[in-house]
Parts: C-alpha cells; sequence; structure tokens
C-alpha cells in the first residue's frame, strides 16, 4: 500500500531489484546503481538503506525525482534522520519511507520529510488507510519548532506550541 | 540415557487485565493449581502450540513454559521467580502489611 | 511551579485519546503486541512479572499536593493501595489494568500530569536537583532547562525511535544532586569568564551492564545553543548509534567507540550545518517557563525561632532528624526537609495511599504547596518554616515517615527486584529490609556516618549498585541468589564505579558481609570524621577483601 497524506495513491514506480533491466518510465534504482541515472529516459528514483550518509548523494539531486529509504523495522528510527538531513540538504524531490511502519508514526514521517510512505500488505490489511489518517489529526499541535522548508506546501506542518505561544503573547 | 523430561506448564499474562495466568484444561485460568502438566515433549509441544492460539486470539502475551514439580499432584515450579509469579511478591509496604496482619487478628478473633 | 496553558492541556488530551485508541486497536488485533509494545512504553507501561506497571511522569521530580492527592487516588481506585517512587524521580504503579489505563491517564491530565515517554526507546523524563530553587549557593534553578527539554523532546518526531532510552539529567549548584554523570547526557549550569550562564555538557555516562563515567563534550555551552545542539548529538546518536545489539546500543558505547574527541567531531559538524535559529527557543519561552519557577511568596520569618529551639531541646528524635534530614534554605527563616521513605524494615521508595494524602496535606500547610521526588527515592519538602519543622516531624512520625537517615547506611535504593520485575534476577526488596533490619538503630547509623548503600536485582544497575559506596548486585547462579559486593561507587563527588570485593555471597549471608565491611570501615578509619568513602580511597580493597574472605 502506498499512502501520502490524502490517503492510498497509485503507485506508478517500478523498483529495480538487484541485477534487474531498468525498464522505461519512473523507475527505483538500488543505492549501487546510481550511476545508471544518468542518460535513463523518464524519472529516476534510488532507493537506500538508512545506514547510507546523505550526503554522499548531493551530486545526484538533480537527477533524482524521489528517494526511497528503508525502515527495516518500524522501531529502527534511523530513517527519521536520514530524511531530515537530505530535506536540510534541499533535496526538493519525493521523499518515501519504505518498509513495514506503522500508522501511529505517519505524522512523524511526514514531519521528518517524507511525502509517502510504501508498507507492505500485511500491515496494510490490519491498519488500513483510514488508521493512518486519523493518526495524523490526531495530535494538532508539536513542542518542536524548526519545520522544513515547504513543510506548509506538503500540508504537513502543524504549528509548534512554541511559536504559538509567541504570537499569543503579542 | 537420554535427559529425562522435567514436567512443564505454561504461563502468560492476560492481555486485559495483566494478571498471570497459566493455561488449563479449560483455556486461560489464575491458579497454578489448575495449570495442564505435560509430563513428555511430545504434550509439551502441543500444549505450546495452544499457548500461541492465545496469542493470536489477542487473549494472552508473552506463554513460555516453566519447569514444576508435583507436590501432591500439583505444579510447583522449579524456579524462584516462577514461584514469585505464581504465589506473589515476598514483601508488601510497611503501612499495608500491618494493615493486612491486623486484619488477620480481626478475622481470627471473630 | 510549573503550570499548564492552553496548549500543554490540549497536547496531553490528545496525547491521552490517541493511547485510548491505541488500546483499542490492540485489542481488535489492528496493533500486534510487537507494535503495540513500544506504544504502551512511550506511554508508561511495562508488562512486569504480575501484571502492568505504569510509570508517571513526575517532571524533575517536582509535584503540589493536588497531584500527589491524585496519585493517592489511583492508588486506591485502580491499584493495590500503594505506589512506589523511583530513581528517576517518578512513581510507578504495579497493578493496573490495561483496561483502566486510558482513564487512568485523564486523572493524571486533570492534574497536568502524564505518563509520556517514562519508558522506550526515546529521551526520558529529565531528571534535576531536589533541593532546585532552595539551595543558596545554586547559580540558576536547573528546572527551567528542565522543563524546556521536557517540552522539546516530547513526542520529537525525530527522535521517538532512537536504538536505546536517553536520559537527560540538570544541575544548577556546585554539589551535584542529580548524579549527571551517570547519565547519557548531563548538563552543569555554569558562568562562563564573561559571566554568562550556560552549560558544562557531559555525555556518555550511565549505568546498567557497562557502567560508564560520563566525559565532557563541551565546557561552556551558551543558553540560545541549547536545543540545536541537543539536536545535533541525538541526530549524531540516531544515526550512528549501534542496532545490532540491545546491550551496546546506548550513547555510551557509541562514545566510548568514537572516543570522546571523534564524538564531539561529529557534533559540532552536524551543529554547523544544521539550522539553529530554526530550532533554538524564544527567549520569550525562557521567560515565561522561569516565572513559573520563582520561589514561592513565604511569610517573612527571623533567622531564629523560640520554638524550634525548644523543641530540638526537648525532643531528641527531632534534634536528630533536623540535623540529619534538613538542607539550608535561600530564604532566612526557612528549610527544606527530607521525608525519609525509608522506614526501618521498608520497602524503599514505597508510600500507601494514606501517607500520600498526609503528605500532601503537609505540604498545602507548611510547605507552600510543593514537593520534590529525590532520586534517592526519597521526598522533599522544600519550603517549611523554622517554627513549623516541629509540626511536620509529628505529622511524619503519624505515618511512620520520620526516620532521621538522610545519607546514612539505611537509607537505600533498591531496584523492586525478583519481587515485581520481569527482568530481575534475584530479590532486592528484601535484602534492603534485613539491611535496614540490622542497621536501624539510630545512634549506630549515625556513628557509622554517611554511606550509601544501593542494590540491583540485575545487571541493568537500576538500583544504581555502581555508583553506591557499597553496592549490591543479585544475580542468579544455577538457581540460587548470589550477590556480589562493590565498594567505592560514588555518583557525584568524583564520580567513581565501584570494585568488586570477590566471589558473591548467599541471600542468608548477606547482612553479615555487610557488617563485617562496616566494622573493617569502623576499626581503619582514622576517627569519626572520615566517611566510609573517603576511608575506602585512602585504604583501598585490601582490608575489605581480607576481612571478608581470609577469615573462613
Amino acid at each position: 500500500m502506498l499512502l501520502d497524506r490524502t490517503g492510498v495513491i497509485d503507485d506508478r514506480w517500478s523498483v529495480v531489484i538487484a541485477d534487474d533491466p531498468t525498464p522505461d518510465g519512473p523507475a527505483i534504482l538500488p543505492r549501487e546503481r546510481l550511476a545508471e541515472a544518468t542518460g535513463r529516459t523518464g524519472p529516476t528514483g534510488l532507493h537506500i538503506a538508512n545506514d547510507a550518509d546523505p550526503h554522499d548523494l548531493v551530486a545526484a539531486f538533480d537527477r533524482l525525482a524521489l528517494i526511497s529509504v528503508g525502515f527495516p523495522s518500524f522501531a529502527d528510527g534511523r530513517g527519521f534522520s536520514v530524511a531530515r538531513v537530505l530535506r536540510e540538504l534541499d533535496f526538493t524531490g519525493r521523499l518515501r519511507a519504505t518498509g513495514p511502519v506503522i500508522a501511529d508514526q505517519f505524522a512523524y514521517l511526514l514531519e521528518c520529510g517524507f511525502d509517502e510512505v510504501a508498507v507492505p500488505e500485511s500491515i496494510a490489511q490490519r491498519q488500513p488507510a483510514e488508521q493512518w489518517l486519523e493518526q495524523l489529526s490526531r495530535l494538532s499541535t508539536t513542542y518542536q519548532r524548526g519545520a522544513l522548508a515547504g513543510a506548509a506546501d506538503r500540508g504537513v506542518e502543524r504549528a509548534s506550541i512554541l511559536d504559538q505561544r509567541r504570537g499569543a503573547s503579542r | 540415557m537420554p535427559k529425562a523430561f522435567i514436567p512443564v506448564v505454561f504461563t502468560a499474562n492476560d492481555l486485559v487485565e495483566g494478571d498471570t495466568v497459566y493455561l488449563g484444561a479449560e483455556g486461560w485460568i489464575r491458579d497454578i493449581a489448575g495449570a495442564h502438566v505435560a509430563a513428555t515433549k511430545d504434550e509439551a509441544e502441543i500444549l505450546r502450540a495452544a499457548a500461541e492460539e492465545g496469542v493470536s486470539a489477542n487473549l494472552v502475551i508473552g506463554p513460555y513454559d516453566v519447569a514444576v514439580t508435583l507436590d501432591s499432584g500439583s505444579p510447583v515450579p522449579v524456579k524462584r521467580r516462577e514461584r514469585i509469579k505464581a504465589s506473589g511478591q515476598t514483601t508488601m509496604p510497611v503501612g499495608l502489611a500491618a494493615q493486612a496482619a491486623a486484619e488477620e487478628i480481626r478475622a481470627r478473633a471473630a | 511551579m510549573y503550570r499548564y496553558d492552553e496548549f500543554d492541556h490540549r497536547f496531553v488530551a490528545e496525547r491521552t485519546a490517541e493511547f485510548r485508541d491505541q488500546v483499542k486497536r490492540r485489542l481488535a488485533g489492528s496493533l500486534s503486541e510487537d507494535e503495540f509494545k513500544p506504544l504502551r512504553l512511550m506511554n508508561g507501561l511495562y508488562l512486569q512479572l504480575h501484571a502492568y506497571m505504569l510509570r508517571v511522569a513526575i517532571p524533575y521530580g517536582t509535584l503540589g499536593s493536588r497531584q500527589m492527592r491524585m496519585l493517592a487516588h489511583i492508588a486506591e481506585t485502580y491499584d493495590r493501595g500503594y505506589g512506589h517512587f523511583t530513581t528517576r524521580q517518578n512513581i510507578q504503579f504495579n497493578w493496573p489494568k490495561l483496561k483502566d489505563v486510558p482513564a487512568i491517564l485523564d486523572d493524571l491530565a486533570s492534574v497536568e500530569m502524564h505518563a509520556i515517554q517514562t519508558s522506550g526507546n526515546c529521551i526520558r523524563n529529565v531528571t534535576s536537583d531536589p533541593l532546585s530553587g532552595v539551595d543558596p549557593l545554586e547559580i540558576e534553578d536547573p528546572r527551567i532547562t528542565a522543563e524546556l527539554l521536557r517540552q522539546w523532546s516530547s513526542l520529537h518526531p525525530e527522535f521517538t525511535f532512537l536504538g536505546r532510552k536517553f536520559k537527560i539529567a540538570v544541575t544548577g549548584s556546585a554539589t551535584d544532586r542529580a548524579a549527571i554523570a551517570v547519565h547519557d547526557i548531563g548538563l552543569a549550569i555554569v558562568r562562563n569568564e564573561a559571566g554568562e550562564q550556560g552549560y558544562r555538557v557531559l555525555v556518555g555516562g550511565g549505568q546498567g551492564r557497562s557502567p560508564f563515567i560520563a566525559k565532557e563534550l563541551r565546557a561552556f555551552l551558551s543558553r540560545e545553543e541549547l536545543l540545536p545542539y541537543l539536536t545535533a548529538a541525538l541526530r549524531v546518536y540516531n544515526l550512528h548509534g549501534r542496532r545490532d545489539n540491545k546491550y551496546k546500543a546506548r550513547i555510551k558505547i557509541l562514545v566510548h567507540e568514537l572516543g570522546i574527541e571523534g564524538f564531539a567531531a561529529q557534533v559540532e559538524a552536524e551543529y554547523a550545518r544544521l539550522d539553529a535559529d530554526a530550532v533554538r527557543h524564544p527567549e520569550e519561552e525562557w521567560d515565561r517557563i522561569a516565572a513559573y519557577f520563582a520561589i514561592p511568596d513565604l511569610a517573612p520569618r527571623g533567622d531564629a525561632d523560640a520554638s524550634f529551639e525548644r523543641a530540638l531541646k526537648l525532643d531528641p528524635g527531632f534534634a536528630d532528624w533536623v540535623a540529619r534530614n534538613s538542607h539550608a534554605h535561600k530564604i532566612t527563616g526557612y528549610r527544606a526537609a527530607t521525608v525519609s521513605l525509608k522506614p526501618v524494615g521498608g520497602i524503599p521508595g514505597d508510600a500507601t495511599a494514606e501517607q500520600m494524602r498526609v503528605l500532601a496535606d503537609i505540604a498545602e500547610q507548611y510547605s507552600a504547596d510543593e514537593m520534590r521526588i529525590t532520586h534517592e527515592q526519597n521526598i522533599v519538602l522544600p519550603h517549611v518554616g523554622l517554627g513549623d519543622l516541629h509540626k511536620v516531624y509529628r505529622a511524619l512520625s503519624g505515618i511512620g515517615l520520620d526516620a532521621p537517615n538522610r545519607g546514612l547506611v539505611t537509607d537505600i535504593i533498591a531496584c523492586p527486584g525478583l519481587d515485581y520485575c520481569a527482568l530481575a534476577t534475584a530479590r532486592s526488596i528484601p535484602v534492603a529490609q534485613r539491611i535496614s533490619e540490622r542497621f536501624g538503630d539510630t545512634q549506630r547509623q549515625k556513628d557509622i556516618g554517611p554511606l550509601s548503600i544501593k542494590i540491583s536485582g540485575c545487571i541493568n544497575a537500576c538500583g544504581h549498585h555502581h555508583v553506591g559506596h557499597i553496592g549490591i548486585l543479585g544475580i542468579d547462579k544455577a538457581g540460587v541468589e548470589s550477590y556480589q559486593l562493590t565498594l567505592g561507587g560514588e555518583p557525584a563527588d568524583q564520580p567513581a564505579v565501584g570494585e568488586r570485593t570477590g566471589p558473591g555471597f548467599s541471600y542468608e549471608e548477606l547482612p553479615d558481609a555487610i557488617e563485617t565491611v562496616i566494622d573493617t570501615y569502623i576499626a581503619h578509619r582514622e576517627g569519626p570524621d572520615e566517611t566510609f568513602l573517603q576511608a575506602y580511597r585512602r585504604l583501598g580493597m585490601g582490608p575489605f577483601k581480607e576481612a571478608l574472605y581470609d577469615a573462613a
């Protein structure tokens, strides 16, 4: 199941595994095959593990329309920081969280810079899209400041309590 | 000679209440005295499967087997940890212990 | 004391509603136990040996009487009439039912309390000095910083699924009563040469199976830099801390493996990159929080009080208690008083609902409505007038909490141990009780002088045994409880990890072994003024080892 903040969306990307041939059209390549991004026709994405260093990808940002960050388990939170750093490095393409993350993490994922999550069917069966969207509306405020640039455009910016207080006292 | 099988019962905690439970003939029960004792490895595997069903059915969490000895037919855990799990903590807050002692004296007098 | 505004109220209410929904989804099978477990832990709910356990946050240990009364209410309504105050300045209830927990969280929210992040692999309840705002030598009340951090760390989107738990402690005084050197991050409020207030930052301290004393990460960090700098440190930990082995996942291992210089370089690099302006707290927010921690309006009093002096002369028990359990106060005519939750033979840190209610009444009447939980599992009444001290003492006597033993041999820290804890390998509480009974005589305790005994019922070291002057670690040795002794540990004053004496002792032998250690100290000390720790540091392990093992 592929979801963004509006609910289930169509997945137009094909995921290329290992040495498989790359199809035309939107394709997500494994990290080792980044070099193939040059000269492809059709949008290119890249799948990285959560221990990849985002700084290594900066030079390739303009060739990548999407980066998918792997979550081996919902409890392994490295991907949150990876996404945050990618956004702070000005990656403006689409960010996808791929793996068994859970509905209860949806707001955190979006706030760290992800646009969409691709979860396995085993999770989708137990946690349909409604549960994911409900989670988004459940917590209306956050104590943290420093929402990412563009967060408001992506509709994921929850107002910081600290900033709301500041506004209220003026 | 193969090592003798030590009889086991299965314990877990009730999902909703948290209480210690044991797998008995009629399902999950609070008192170890009624726990189903597996005397062989095969019986233990059957009980383990039944215990896992309790997990799938969202009845219990964290089932595992507990080695027991039989004291006039009733299972008694071998390990101290499991004896404490079966019979409650060995100590009480002073205020409550005093209260309990006083109640016991009153009950005996009555 | 900090008070919730509309935003804090809404935040906690929404969080409680979220947990209620998670419980519902768990029971319906939408969340598996593996998925639910970290979610419930981040709301303070464990599964222990006999039952669930709910750990309620008492931020930096500070609470008022209406909050204490609510804890008493919860103990009676949803539990078995008592609670357990912990070394993290929190309280644990040992017998709640999952189905009742949302209602308990509602009750807590009604008095501005919660159980958020008292467990789980996230930033835990920030701890601090129980004498905050009271100590005359304090540079700044550390609770302002602790509250700022509480808010910043609550449901942080980036740092809520860390490799392991993360504990921060803050002290604002030259005397460290928050044990900052055994925390993941320790903050000491300091002044630099220019006279500006900021922080000395320590990192990588911890206990558990591999104890480490924290190292200095920054000699001076200005207040404005606090949140951005911690963001950088947490990010380095989140990205690079080990995930392959639960027992090597704390930041102390990362710091150890990279070396403090290597770790510091990574933090500084990340700090230089991130957008500090976006993350730092607004100055108005600091001022807003600080206003809550101003010293309460205390009626002016003289520096002497005739009734106090009279009571000291007439009531020797009171004189002992004042000498041992009271502390200097910033305001003339006031003292802070430690209520010992270590009655002789009692369970360290336990209080019954009745005791909680009386404590609330005492605090309301005599201590500006305020209490503090200490990491030694005691309670401080921070603002007691000299003329009221005897009334407070008598009220405490009425509930059995008048022990004049703060910092003495019976002021024992103990984890719940095998009697409650699913991880424990040996009992702790009955061990503490037997030692307490052995040394219960007030005069004997005074003769022995300052001495901390700390007991853990397993290698995870929740009872802080590594930093006990005498540490006791209970393990399981082929089905039998065995207790290892360590000597010379200390959490604050030249922090040190204790050294093992040698082979362990059985449950039955242990009180005698402790007595042997103490008798050896008494026999070798240079005089009554040389404390156990000083004597141990002078003598080393030799005479203790000899007395424990050679006689046999």
